[in-house]
């Protein structure tokens, strides 16, 4: 009897799948996998213009950032998985990346009504100043919760946010309270849907508040001031909260956020108790033809981390947005600005104007302008009383004026860039630019003693020739002058595609006006490279100049290569 | 109904929420008197991970001979300077043209993985499964291990030769461990040297005057010393192997100091230190 058993249970399990394969076959048809996939490799090479040696290179000369994402869904239901890989780190990331693993997995159900995941997520509530959770590759930044999130729709025109967790850092577990516990609600109100009688008015209105808190476990943190030590009172739950606004009327647009944060001492305000707050607003207009828009930001002692103890850019709950403009071009990006969380105040404009077909300036094809200024300074700060100074630890740290603007220059930009498309084949981009970039703001160290500022020109011609359906040539000129830093630069790039496939790359960058003959390098870089859908693989092989790299006012220094670099991206 | 259920739970949870907010009220700082004594406890080292064009290096220093004068002849503070902010500039008329790096330190700001200075490793012990940490936590750190058990006792014996305009150096080490303990122990034989003046950043300005105190010179016995006991019996002596090195002629002889500390070579943890100067004031 023994003997036959497992036959009868066999017998049974497949007799039983029988019914269950129409069902199987359903399950695969409806269900769908997508995921995306990046590698960058570089072969590192001794380089002594650069200080580059073998000994500086460690034996490490192959380093590789690699990433693939896979997401799986069958009706309401998603489930997906990151493995990540830096063996080790290219250089300029962060060290405490290296490592493999899988740092980032989710399970997520929703509906029409409730959105419901637990694993890792990214959120953002408003724009972003109480919370927002993202991942930036070209930064190696990732700051995701690990927990659980719930959506509620409960009406039209409402939705009800929750999200409870602890932030990714590095490969680091959570244990034993090593880093905060994250805790945030928000709620986002459309006025237009909640009240049918304005549900046709022209002016659309939509409302938000958030409140965030994190919890971090040490109650007291000793804190050696002359050579004494002292017990600090640790605020263990932060609170971070405020509200928004969007309107919506005839062509112009507001939305404005306001973040209020109670005292928060930590590594990077330098353990004041000071509170924080910050405030952002973007006014447009925009009609055919014509774009306005009007930026401010304020912000005051607004760093918010889930460890306190942390001073570079991980851990960070929420996210100061920049209102600087993001550039690609080489030269123009050679200075570019990091928001400061301790303190400042910026402005910025922008007009597009699209001169039509057949005017007088416009030509056949019409022209575009774009006009930019931009200016970030300090804000005013006052001691607390005559004997305490400003930004004393242990101390309130200073006083200040809500919306007060200081003396101190941290970036201006002025710039203008034109369009024009001269004929069926031929079409060019013009920039100009000014620049002020305060280098020990932004950067943390200075050359100069009496002044950090720099002040820079920058012109930029990038034409494109189409010569036929399937070959385009494309060159771009730029020229960098300044007297302080490194002096004067020139850019140029040539760039042949073969659509849909092939491109092929040369380009360099030349610090011809440094006043140490000996640093006037060429960063010279040759590159091709190959598409197939939704697949790229390119090769490239050159020096990589000493720099600052930001995306969004987040940014990682570059230090200066040269080498081989291999990358490799595809989506599915 | 369903809507309103899950919607009344929310604002429930909100109102929860609305507890998480410590509000911290003044006195903010309570003064701590520490008792030490430095004859029954472990010594303690100190590396700050510096640059002379870090701005927030002098404050993190300044914690850190704070802590050193507070614990006397039992923290051991050294500056080694690493990383980014410690590379000499190629930008011209720049003043940062003197190069404090050294191989050792270079190598210990690699395998630790210094995010940037300032940092700080406090007997190289591990702080959630990292050995730096931020001068901030430099005070908890150091009071944790000047609170352990002193496991050994260290001497260092130094002969400093000169011949002309060149200097050569010869130390030794010997120990006495007090308890038995597990695990093999290197020892790592430093030079530091005192009194060096040069530009430093401090905040917003340069200070061109700044002093340098207690900045690593390098190593006398690789960057991770040398095996000298295996699994020691309480009493267990030992005697470090004669090192000898012809000093750079522009080190000042007077100003240099040798120091010695005793390290698990698995684990990195410090469990003692002793420093002499090569001349005795």
């Amino acid at each position: 009897m023994k003997k036959i058993l497992p036959f009868i249970t066999a017998g049974l399990l497949f007799a039983s799948l029988i019914p269950l394969r129409g069902q199987a076959q359903d399950f695969l048809k409806n269900s769908e996998v997508h995921g995306s996939s990046q590698a960058d490799a570089i072969y590192y090479l001794p380089d002594s213009k650069l200080g580059i040696t073998d000994s500086s290179l460690a034996g490490r000369l192959i380093r590789m950032n690699g990433y693939t994402e896979v997401n799986y869904s069958l009706g309401d239901f998603t489930a997906g998985m990151r493995f990540e890989a830096y063996l080790p780190p290219l250089l300029g990331y962060d060290a405490q990346n290296e490592g493999l693993g899988v740092p980032y997995w989710y399970a997520r159900y929703k509906t029409d009504f409730i959105d419901v995941t637990a694993g890792n997520f990214y959120e953002q509530f408003g724009y972003g100043m109480m919370l927002r959770t993202y991942q930036e590759w070209t930064l190696g930044f990732d700051n995701s919760l690990k927990g659980l999130r719930v959506k509620i729709m409960p009406a039209k025109g409402i939705t009800l946010k929750g999200v409870y967790g602890v932030q990714r850092y590095y490969w680091d577990p959570y244990k034993d309270g090593n880093r905060g516990i994250v805790k945030g609600v928000d709620g986002d109100f459309y006025l237009n849907d909640i009240f049918t009688g304005m549900a046709d008015s022209k002016l659309k209105v939509s409302l938000g508040g958030t409140f965030v808190s994190v919890f971090q476990k040490d109650a007291t943190r000793d804190i050696v001031i002359n050579g004494k030590i002292y017990e600090m009172k640790m605020p263990q739950n932060v609170a971070n909260y405020g509200g928004r606004i969007n309107l919506d009327f005839a062509g112009f647009s507001l939305y404005s956020e306001y973040a209020y944060k109670i005292n928060d001492p930590s590594a990077r305000n330098k353990y004041i108790y000071k509170n924080g707050n910050a405030l952002f607003a973007n006014l447009g207009y925009t009609r055919p033809g014509l774009g306005i828009s009007v930026m401010t930001k304020w912000i005051d002692n607004m760093s918010y981390k889930s460890d306190r103890t942390i001073t570079n850019n991980m851990l960070d709950i929420n996210y100061l947005p920049a209102i600087t403009k993001e550039h690609t071009y080489a030269l123009a990006s050679m200075y570019p600005y990091a928001t400061q969380p301790n303190g400042e105040a910026g402005l910025s404009g922008t007009v597009t104007y699209h001169l039509k077909k057949n005017s007088k300036l416009g030509g056949k094809s019409g022209m575009s302008i774009a006009a930019n200024f931009t200016q970030v300074n300090s804000i005013k700060r006052s001691p607390v009383n005559d004997s305490t100074a400003v930004g004393q630890p242990g101390t309130l740290g200073y006083t200040t004026t809500f919306f007060s603007v200081g003396n101190e220059v941290y970036y201006q930009e002025a710039s203008i860039e034109v369009t024009k498309k001269f004929s069926k084949n031929w079409k060019g981009i013009f920039t100009y630019l000014y620049q002020t970039y305060n280098k020990f703001v932004a950067e943390g160290h200075t050359d100069n003693q009496d002044n950090s500022l720099i002040y820079s020109q920058i012109g930029i011609a990038d034409v494109t020739w189409k010569i036929d359906a399937k070959h385009s040539l494309r060159c771009e000129l730029q020229g960098l002058w300044t007297k302080q830093d490194k002096g004067n630069w020139a850019a140029a790039l040539l760039e042949f595609t073969v659509a849909p496939h092939w491109f092929v790359t040369l380009q360099d960058q030349w610090n011809y006006g440094n006043q140490d003959h000996e640093m006037r390098l060429h960063y010279y870089n040759v590159s091709g490279g190959y598409n197939w859908n939704s697949t790229r693989v390119s090769l490239s092989y050159g020096r990589q100049r000493e720099g600052v790299i930001c995306v969004g006012g987040v940014c990682r220094y570059v230090p200066a290569s040269s080498g081989f670099t291999l990358t490799l991206s595809t989506s599915f | 109904m369903k809507t309103k259920r899950y919607t009344i739970l929310l604002l429930l949870f909100a109102a929860l929420w609305i507890q998480s907010c410590s509000k911290v009220e003044e006195p903010y700082l309570t003064y701590k008197n520490v008792l030490i004594d430095t004859t029954a406890h472990r010594s303690v080292l100190l590396e700050d991970y510096t640059g002379m064009r870090c701005p927030n290096c002098p404050p993190a220093t300044l914690i850190g001979e704070g802590l050193q004068d507070l614990y006397k002849g039992q923290v051991f503070m050294i500056q080694v300077h690493a990383g980014f902010y410690a590379d000499t500039s190629k930008t011209p008329g720049s003043i940062w043209k003197t190069d404090y790096k050294s191989q050792a330190g270079t190598r210990w700001y690699t395998d630790f993985k210094c995010p940037q200075n300032p940092m700080g490793l406090i007997n190289r012990a591990n702080f959630d499964s990292k050995f730096w940490i931020g001068s901030d936590q430099w005070a908890d750190a150091v009071a944790y291990q000047a609170g352990l058990t002193k496991p050994a006792i260290l001497s260092i014996s130094n002969k400093v030769v000169t011949s002309g305009e060149d200097a050569q150096l010869t130390t030794r080490v010997q120990g006495k461990f007090l308890h038995k303990m597990t695990g093999s122990y290197n020892v790592c034989v430093l030079i530091l040297e005192d009194s060096l003046i040069s530009p430093q950043q401090d905040g917003a300005t340069i200070d061109t005057n700044h002093l340098f105190m207690n900045l690593l010179r390098g190593s006398m016995n690789g960057d991770y010393g040398e095996l000298v006991i295996s699994h020691p019996d309480s009493l267990s002596l030992f005697t470090s192997p004669s090192y000898t090195t012809t000093l750079n002629r522009k080190w000042k002889v007077k100003n240099l100091s040798v120091l010695a500390f005793l390290m698990n070579p698995v684990t990195y943890e410090v469990v003692q230190v002793a420093k002499k100067p090569l001349i005795q004031h």
